[in-house]
């Protein structure tokens, strides 16, 4: 018997964790475990709210416990940052194709995040230091808007002894020990093999198209730029054709593309 | 199996069809409506509005939180070839055929029986030739009728079909109703072809669109459309939808509703971005995802041709001619 695919599992809130003045953590556990790999995401039900598509930020595998780091951008995002431990959510999925971490093992690796991009990056780290020994070198490039928007700051400390961090905040004040700028300032400071290395960019899409038309510049290739699209979902399993981009499904193809095969697509970036 | 049903007894057979589901067929508003004591019906008229659609897959229903979505089986009278294209090849394609299988829509799909008829007099919006169809198509139909003199030649296309005709009793189809038959056919498919033909272009629509970004041409044929969303709501061949949020913390409800990418906010995202901004964009891709998009998925265009949207909409819109005008 084929299941419903709509309907979801139910899961509970057990821990609201503030991030910035507007990103939260929702640490859930379902009632049913569900398997996940990096930079896939599931469909979260805020009961009378809305729906909305989250790429869980934590350990992949199956599991019942999942973090999913939430920016507030809208009418459902809002009830669910009112919600508290113990409150009931629901969620289906895992949907979508997440990164190509064959394709990113064993090379030099350079992550570009910005904004809410870090949660799915947050799950990619995850990923790379359970397998550390395949990832020889790491450098990840962050951009925030201020000092008080930077996710995950506590994680950053961790992931610096593991990895090269630089990072960026458009307005820096004194307590910032990144630069001040936009992300793309960064790609001055890092010395990669263009030729070898292969790069994640996740953010909002204006950085993401900056980020990598800079990378391109550098003379990284098109199909070693990988990108995760964001675009308005409904089923999140190809069947409402909300979040076609030229002639990929983003929920099913996507949501992480080469940015090659998407570069010249007419709305992709808007 | 095949047989003539002699007219005289054809409201008989309705009856005993109709006493078994309840039993839809064109009414003289040109709407699928049940068959009752008295029923007026008018199995000529096209395009029959609102075809079959919202009887596989409704405006608006549930789709999670309860184990039964579907009502009780229906037999549907009356269906074109163009509706049978559009629900075998995009609907059952999408929805059953490509995991996962939508079950909702599946229990909703299993309970139609389908009795397709030829359209004799196509309407002059009528262009399914030019799509790939023809208005003698009943692929996908349990059971064909197609009206001769005296009555209709029945073929059986399914055990269902077969189980209708099981107890009908079917007279020997002539060498006349043969022959008329096939000229009336001809007849209909060059009717459909001079409304509107593009023979050897056909397969190139897509390229011409997808290479058309031209803001001026787009502008200028979307001049009238007010983005209602009657083309979609109409079309045999749109299934795009939205879902709706109706649960509180014990249980799940959801819904889904037809959704139209001519609507404003269709493809929007959070804080409002959307990504075909201008009203000429929207009107595009509807073309674009039909002939280039829909193409390449399903093998067919998105379009089989019915008219439908040349008739719903306020606009005065005819995607004839957004069409021709790319070829000029
Ligand atoms: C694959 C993917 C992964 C994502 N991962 C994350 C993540 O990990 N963390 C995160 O914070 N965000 C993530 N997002 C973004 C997140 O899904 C959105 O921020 C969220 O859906 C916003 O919902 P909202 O109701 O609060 O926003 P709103 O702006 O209120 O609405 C968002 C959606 O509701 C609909 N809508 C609202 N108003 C209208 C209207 N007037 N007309 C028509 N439609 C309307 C639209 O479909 C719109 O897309 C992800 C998005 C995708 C596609
Ligand atoms: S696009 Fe118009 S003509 Fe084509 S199938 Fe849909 S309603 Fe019919
Ligand atoms: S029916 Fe006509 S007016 Fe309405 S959205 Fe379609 S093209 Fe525009
Ligand atoms: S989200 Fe429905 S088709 Fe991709």
């Amino acid at each position: 018997m084929n299941k419903n695919p709509y309907s979801p599992i139910k899961a509970q809130i057990k821990e609201v964790i503030d991030e910035t003045p507007n990103i939260k953590t929702f640490v859930i556990e379902l009632e049913e475990e569900m398997e996940f790999s990096t930079g896939q995401f599931v469909q979260l039900t805020v009961p009378g709210a809305g729906e909305c598509p989250f790429t869980p930020s934590s350990k992949t595998g199956k599991t019942a416990l999942m973090d999913i780091t939430v920016m507030k951008a809208g009418a459902a995002t809002a009830v669910l940052h009112e919600k508290k431990p113990s409150d009931i959510v629901y969620v289906r999925g895992p949907y979508g194709n997440g990164f190509p971490l064959d394709r990113l093992r064993d090379r030099e690796l350079l992550i570009v995040g910005g904004g809410c991009g870090m949660a799915p990056l947050r799950s990619l780290l995850h990923e790379i230091l359970s397998d550390r020994n395949r990832y020889p070198r790491v450098i990840m490039l962050y951009g925030c808007k201020t000092p008080r928007d930077m996710l995950y700051g506590d994680s950053f400390g961790e992931w610096g002894e593991e990895f090269e961090i630089h990072k960026a905040a458009d307005k820096a004040d004194s307590s910032w020990d990144g630069k001040q700028g936009v992300v793309t300032e960064l790609f001055k400071d890092i010395k990669v093999d263009a030729a070898k290395c292969v790069a994640v960019v996740v953010g909002p899409p204006v950085m993401m198209k900056f980020a990598s038309l800079e990378l391109s510049k550098m003379g990284v290739s098109d199909d070693r730029i990988i990108v995760s699209l964001e675009k308005n979902m409904t089923c999140g399993f190809g069947k409402c054709r909300h979040c076609l981009v030229g002639p990929y499904y983003v929920c099913k193809d996507g949501p992480v593309f080469e940015y090659g095969q998407v570069k010249d697509l007419p709305d992709v970036w808007d | 199996m095949k047989g003539k049903i002699k007219r005289d007894k054809f409201d008989s057979i309705l009856k005993k069809w109709a006493a078994e589901k309840p039993l839809f067929l064109p009414g003289e508003s040109g709407l699928l409506e049940e068959y009752g004591d008295d029923f007026k019906y008018d199995l000529e008229k096209v395009p029959v509005w609102g075809g079959i659609k919202e009887f596989v897959f409704p405006s608006r229903n549930a789709v999670a939180g309860k184990e039964k979505f579907a009502p009780g089986p229906v037999i549907l009278l009356g269906v074109r070839g163009c509706d049978l294209n559009a629900l075998k090849g995009i609907f059952d394609s999408i929805m059953i055929e490509q995991e996962p299988v939508d079950t909702v829509y599946k229990s909703f799909r299993d309970r139609v029986t389908l009795i397709s008829v030829d359209c004799n007099s196509p309407a002059e919006t009528c262009f399914c030739v030019s799509t790939g169809g023809s208005p003698y198509g009943a692929s996908g139909s349990d059971l064909h009728l197609s009206a001769v003199k005296d009555g209709y030649i029945a073929e059986a296309l399914s055990e269902e079909g077969k189980r209708l005709l099981g107890g009908v009793e079917l007279d020997e189809i002539s060498a006349s109703d043969e022959r008329k038959y096939s000229d009336r056919k001809d007849a209909a498919v060059k009717m459909v072809k001079s409304n509107f033909s593009l023979d050897s272009q056909k397969d190139l629509i897509g390229e011409k669109i997808k290479n058309n970004l031209n803001k001026s041409y787009w502008d200028e044929k979307a001049k009238t459309c007010m983005q209602c969303g009657g083309c979609n709501f109409s079309c045999p061949s749109c299934y795009c939808n939205v879902l709706n949020e109706m649960s509180d913390s014990r249980k799940v409800l959801k819904a889904l509703q037809w959704d139209s990418c001519q609507l404003s906010g269709y493809a929007r995202v959070a804080g409002g971005a959307t990504p075909r901004p201008h009203l000429w964009q929207g009107f595009r891709h509807r073309y674009y995802c039909k002939f280039s998009l829909m193409q390449g998925e399903f093998d067919m265009p998105g379009c089989t041709g019915c008219g439908r949207c040349i008739k719903t909409c306020p606009g005065e819109i005819d995607m004839r001619d957004t069409i021709k005008g790319l070829y000029e």
